[in-house]
């Protein structure tokens, strides 16, 4: 059972029975079913888009988990000003790239330590889908997620400019800049 | 070596089955250990905020009312000890008042 989402909304129990604080409930009672929809209507897409970005089963999960946690998040200040889809999707890009930052981030830490041998570290088991991985690991957060909702996703340009709030311009010169980095990669990557 | 579409079309393959019922509950534990995380920080916040409060209270005499024992002082005078020429001179200044 997924806690209610949290509006900021207080009552005591000598004030359950007021109007305003019956309709604040309703609410909450609201807002926790359609996190539950959200996640029964929407899991697969996000998994979807998830499995194309990153590829060993941790990474997919953890990423799984911090985009629907981000969603019972923003799920009071969603207005529905465009659809439910496109707002996950969104929400999903973004938490994808910053995921990938901090993943990126803690993995310097962690080979700075290692080479100081200050903590010893085990080389993660490569298998076919991590190795699918590697040439994408040569792009940025950014260019891999615009690489895969352009080429894989197969979305149209502004659409993914709208999804990730960047100027089309930049979409475009980034896609282009990360197939090329893309294509040298895969020459190197024969086993692939 | 593959070309980028069938670089592309691996990646399309079809994701990895996923367990959607545990990777619920484990959303739903997460919330909940973030909700009580905040609820401890809001608490360590008004407890911080008592201690300063209480420790500003008991250190400055401006703030505990210690300057009424100089304001008692003044009052408690006999009007003959404050009814003096100083004082007269103060209330006759044109500069002071």
């Amino acid at each position: 059972m997924i806690p209610l989402v949290d509006y900021g909304f207080k009552c005591g129990p000598e004030l359950f029975f007021r109007r305003s604080c019956l309709t604040g409930y309703i609410i909450m009672y609201m807002a926790q079913l359609d996190f539950e929809s959200v996640y029964a209507e929407h899991k697969g897409n996000v998994w979807k888009l998830v499995s194309r970005y990153v590829f060993s089963r941790e990474d997919r999960e953890d990423l799984f988990q911090e985009v629907f946690l981000n969603v019972h998040k923003a799920l009071p200040r969603f207005r529905g000003e465009s659809s439910v889809g496109t707002w996950l999707y969104r929400i999903t890009a973004n938490s994808a790239v910053n995921y990938l930052k901090q993943r990126d981030r803690h993995r310097q830490v962690v080979k700075v330590l290692s080479s100081l041998r200050i903590i010893d570290t085990e080389e993660p088991p490569v298998t076919s889908e991590t190795a699918l991985e590697k040439p994408l690991a040569r792009l940025n957060p950014r260019q891999r997620m615009i690489v895969v909702l352009a080429d894989v996703e197969e979305k149209k340009l502004d659409e993914i400019s709208e999804l990730m709030g960047l100027p089309l311009g930049t979409v475009k010169s980034t896609l282009h800049r990360a197939r090329e980095i893309l294509k040298k990669e895969l020459i190197k990557h024969d086993q692939l | 070596m593959i070309s980028y579409e069938e670089y592309v079309k691996k990646i399309k393959a079809g994701p990895a089955p996923a367990e959607f019922d545990g990777m619920y509950r484990a959303i739903g534990r997460k919330i909940a250990d973030r909700q009580k995380l905040r609820a401890r920080e809001a608490l360590a916040g008004v407890v911080a905020i008592l201690v300063i409060g209480f420790a500003a209270y008991f250190s400055y005499p401006v703030l505990s009312g210690g300057n009424g024992q100089l304001l008692s002082y003044v009052f408690d005078q006999q009007p003959e000890v404050t009814d003096g020429p100083v004082i007269d001179y103060v209330f006759s200044d044109p500069g002071t008042f």
